[in-house]
């Protein structure tokens, strides 16, 4: 979009562009990078999360100072990890033993690669990895031991898949091996992150006891990223939707992008949002355990934008046409959401939630469910955030008055009785004005008894009237 | 899901109007689905449609354990076999001592109660309360020895009971307080609140020293039923497009449906906790601790999934071959159907009828009612086994192939 394209656009919808304004002006970062303190290698860190992640950087640079550089050397030490298994001109039997010995890689100092094919777009990381195995090895131990564990966990899932994706067929099957294969991608993220955050005191150590929750936060956002990229991923001759899902719907794989099969297609796709949705409440959930302003921005924020994604595709036959996005005005807005409290940020998932349940169809063969697992979702929110109370209800069924009820009425009753009084005394002064000034017209000779007289015959209004006829 | 199935031991159980919608349902379940393996008593279901294809209740209910007698005021229909039925009425102590004395059981479940629709207040309130009370006194052993000793009591109440039939309900658990008198606006739900308040005081009162304790279900619905799906079925298939495209609200308000075999289920639930809180008492061990307790108490029970009200009768509809879409849908406001259903109740009202849309009707399709079963999760580890999708399926699937089998009748 040119300039002309965005002052055109933003005209016809101010309130995205109200929405990005309020970002960009009333956004204040809970922790602010030092940079003026930092030495060369953490730089040249920061520079390569501004090169490799769009979404993530600017998050992760507003990390409390304990956890900034620790996230930011396990995102990179991710994303070399995943830039060694995505390209597909490194042969398996180089593959395989870097991605399942890249724990080791993290303490061998100078180490470099720069077997990536030219077109890899964040090549550039692992020519210059020693920058952040210096870093590495400047962390604490404690947080060194978490990433390398991740580390090796997630390297050797990569090598099982390429090794299956080589020698076999690594299209997902089950919805069981596409959760496993989230989990690798993701779910291990979701677990390191909640390690670190448990380490550094800033979440609630029973997280850790409720492995499927920070499960559930990584499995929602990479479900979320397959389900919006399934043309994009489906040009590059990759799979990523189970066929438990997909043979439901049509035959075969390719079948879901011809448009005589768009109504096949979008039930499929809305099964697909069915299963990430799923995870909706558990992410909520975990949230609630966060104790760090800037760790819940960092937690929450991609956790709406899902959520919004989510409703952007459903029951959205571009999906199966070209790469769809949620505009940036509305992004601007869900981050404002969700760096406030875990309330903000409940009331936008339910708002989402209403509108993809408000696209929901009856000839969806997943409609109820659909609707049962927007319902859920909806329960959920109220059972953290009640909007009724049984002790108010009560008090309404016995007549029973509550403590500030009560004080407001004992108020409202002093302040009666004052005025009262005040009236009295106001009566009484008139009264007593009224009478003396009647004394002393008496005094001075006025006749009462005439007055008295006149009043009970009655005032005669109409007699200059009935003189008049007589003429 | 369960490696090892539950099985669940009742004794000799006596389902008082076991031959109604969630007492057939009852029966099945004590007598480990004869609908599921006697072709006799089969459930009617649409044959060769992937829509109406569900596994069995029985792989996934619990194995029960129980001598299963059936007490009704009529018990020609609703029947069967492997359970022992006896005709008596609650409203008679020498009935029900005569009943007491065939049957000797250890477990009554209560679910009789005239339709909430039709009968009269009269009739409302002397079977549902002062049947109750009888049914509670005989059991308990306190009008006359029936040679037994009945150890505890299950009476089905219901989720209206906490309902003035206009506000709102979110997520309501079992402190809310019950709605009488004035608040109360439906006669029916009054006589089930004193009729659980009977049962509930009534608990270790007795000379048995009988437990007992109160299920309260919302929106019940599943195979047999009258009410519910019976009529969405109906409306969906007699109503014009125009209508079935109305829509009273904004469809945001979540609302409880509850399948039959959950209850039914969480009956069972309730009657072996009971009994094992006897056992407890007898063999002079203290009682359970507040937060467990199970006797005295009320239980509310659902799907725990409300759906959103409206999505329930295009489920339905649609599985008639009716759909209506989202963007087909015309949504009229509460407020002004509010007031039409005024005038029209007022106007036919001078003709004594009551016209096909009513205020309170209008006020439930837009009202939020749903309920927590966070207590009867804790306490009875009840959760629900069929999900309201599988349940709108059986239930719908039932009507459809019923209707068509009277219709192949009448033609024949």
């Amino acid at each position: 979009m040119g300039a002309i394209g965005n002052v055109l656009y933003y005209t016809f919808h101010p309130f995205e562009l109200r929405a990005i304004l309020q970002w960009k002006v009333w956004h204040n970062p809970p922790h602010e990078r030092n940079e003026k303190d930092e030495t060369e290698t953490q730089k040249i860190c920061f520079k390569f999360l501004d090169q490799t992640s769009r979404s993530f950087s600017a998050v992760i640079k507003e990390l409390h100072p304990e956890l900034l550089l620790p996230v930011c050397v396990f995102y990179l030490v991710l994303r070399g990890l995943d830039t060694i298994e995505d390209d597909t001109s490194i042969p398996l039997e180089t593959k395989e033993p870097l991605l399942r010995n890249f724990k080791d890689i993290l303490t061998k100092d100078g180490w470099n690669f720069d077997g990536n094919r030219p077109e890899e777009k964040d090549r550039e990381l692992l020519v210059q990895f020693h920058n952040v195995i210096t870093e590495f090895k400047n962390m604490k131990p404690a947080y060194q031991a978490i990433i390398k564990d991740i580390t090796d966990k997630m390297g050797n899932g990569m090598a099982d898949y390429c090794r299956k994706a080589a020698l076999d067929d690594a299209s997902m099957k089950t919805v069981e091996e596409y959760d496993l294969y989230c989990y690798y991608v993701a779910g291990l993220v979701g677990e390191g992150l909640t390690r670190l955050f448990v380490e550094a005191e800033f979440g609630n150590p029973a997280l850790l006891k409720r492995p499927h929750l920070h499960r559930s936060m990584g499995l929602f956002l990479q479900k979320t990223n397959i389900i919006r990229d399934i043309r994009e991923d489906f040009d590059d001759n990759r799979r990523f939707w189970p066929k438990e899902i997909w043979s439901n719907h049509v035959d075969q794989f390719e079948d879901l992008f011809k448009p005589e099969n768009r109504e096949a297609a979008l039930n499929c796709s809305s099964e697909m949002i069915l299963n990430a949705l799923e995870h909706a409440e558990e992410c909520l959930f975990y949230l609630a355990g966060l104790r760090e302003q800037s760790i819940f921005n960092f937690c929450a924020i991609p956790q709406s934008m899902a959520i919004a994604t989510m409703e952007l595709c459903f029951r959205n036959p571009a999906l199966f046409q070209r790469n769809i996005k949620i505009t940036k005005g509305e992004a601007c807005n869900l981050m404002t959401q969700s760096t406030q409290n875990l309330q903000v940020l409940c009331d936008s998932f339910r708002i989402y939630t209403r509108k993809i349940h408000q696209k929901n169809t009856p000839k969806d063969p997943n409609f109820l469910k659909i609707s049962i697992v927007c319902g859920k979702i909806e329960k959920f929110i109220e059972s953290i955030f009640p909007s009724q109370k049984a002790e108010e209800i009560k008090r309404q069924v016995t007549g029973e008055l509550t403590k500030e009820e009560q004080e407001q009425k004992q108020a409202d009753d002093e302040s009666k009785q004052d005025i009262f009084f005040m009236l009295a005394m106001m009566g009484a002064v008139i009264f007593m004005v009224a009478f003396s000034m009647m004394f002393v017209a008496w005094l001075m000779g006025a006749r009462f008894d005439l007055a008295w007289q006149e009043i009970k015959g009655g005032i005669k209004f109409n007699e200059p009237e009935a003189d008049h006829s007589e003429l | 899901m369960s490696a090892k199935k539950r099985t669940l031991e009742l004794g000799n159980v006596m389902v008082v109007g076991g031959c109604g919608f969630l007492g057939w349902h009852i029966v099945d379940h004590l007598l480990n689905f004869p609908s599921e393996t006697d072709p006799s008593v089969a459930l009617p279901k649409p044959q060769g449609d992937a829509r109406f294809e569900y596994p069995t209740l029985a792989s996934r209910y619990p194995d029960y354990k129980a001598k299963v007698s059936v007490v009704d005021l009529r018990t020609n229909n609703n029947r069967l076999p492997g359970a022992e039925y006896y005709e008596g009425d609650i409203t008679s102590a020498e009935s029900m001592l005569k009943v007491f004395r065939a049957i000797q059981p250890d477990l009554v479940i209560h679910t009789a109660s005239p339709s909430p629709i039709e009968a009269s207040k009269e009739l409302l309130h002397k079977v549902n309360v002062d049947g109750t009370r009888t049914l509670l006194e005989v059991a308990g052993g306190e009008r006359g020895d029936w040679g037994g000793k009945c150890k505890a009591f299950v009476y089905t109440s219901s989720s209206s009971v906490v309902h003035d039939t206009e506000s709102n309900l979110v997520n309501v658990d079992e402190s809310w307080p019950l709605m009488r008198g004035k608040r109360q606006k439906e006669y029916y739900s009054e006589t089930k609140a004193d009729a659980e308040e009977l049962v509930l005081k009534y608990n270790r009162k007795s000379p048995s020293g009988m437990v007992t304790a109160a299920v309260r279900p919302a929106g019940i619905f599943g195979e047999k039923d009258t009410t519910l799906t019976h009529k969405m079925v109906e409306h969906g298939t007699q109503a014009s497009s125009t209508v079935l495209k109305m829509q009273l609200g904004e469809n945001n308000n979540l609302f409880d449906f509850t399948y039959v075999g959950n209850i039914a289920y969480a009956h069972m639930l309730a009657g072996s906790r009971l009994l094992a809180t006897y056992a407890r008492y007898e063999s002079g061990q203290g009682g359970p601790l507040d937060h467990e307790r199970v006797d005295g108490e009320a239980f509310n029970i659902t799907n725990d999934s409300p759906i959103y009200f409206w999505d329930m009768g295009r489920a339905i509809w649609a599985l008639v071959g009716r759909v209506v879409e989202p963007d087909q849908v015309w949504a009229l406001p509460e407020g002004l159907l509010g007031t039409i259903g005024g005038i029209a109740e007022t106007v036919l009202g001078i003709f004594g009828k009551t016209p096909r849309l009513t205020r309170r009707q209008v006020r439930y399709s837009c009202m939020t009612r749903y309920f927590s079963i966070e207590k009867a999760k804790y306490r009875l580890a009840y959760l629900p086994v069929v999900t309201v999708d599988e349940g709108v399926a059986r239930a719908v699937g039932y009507v459809i192939e019923e209707q068509q089998t009277t219709a192949g009748k009448k033609a024949l």
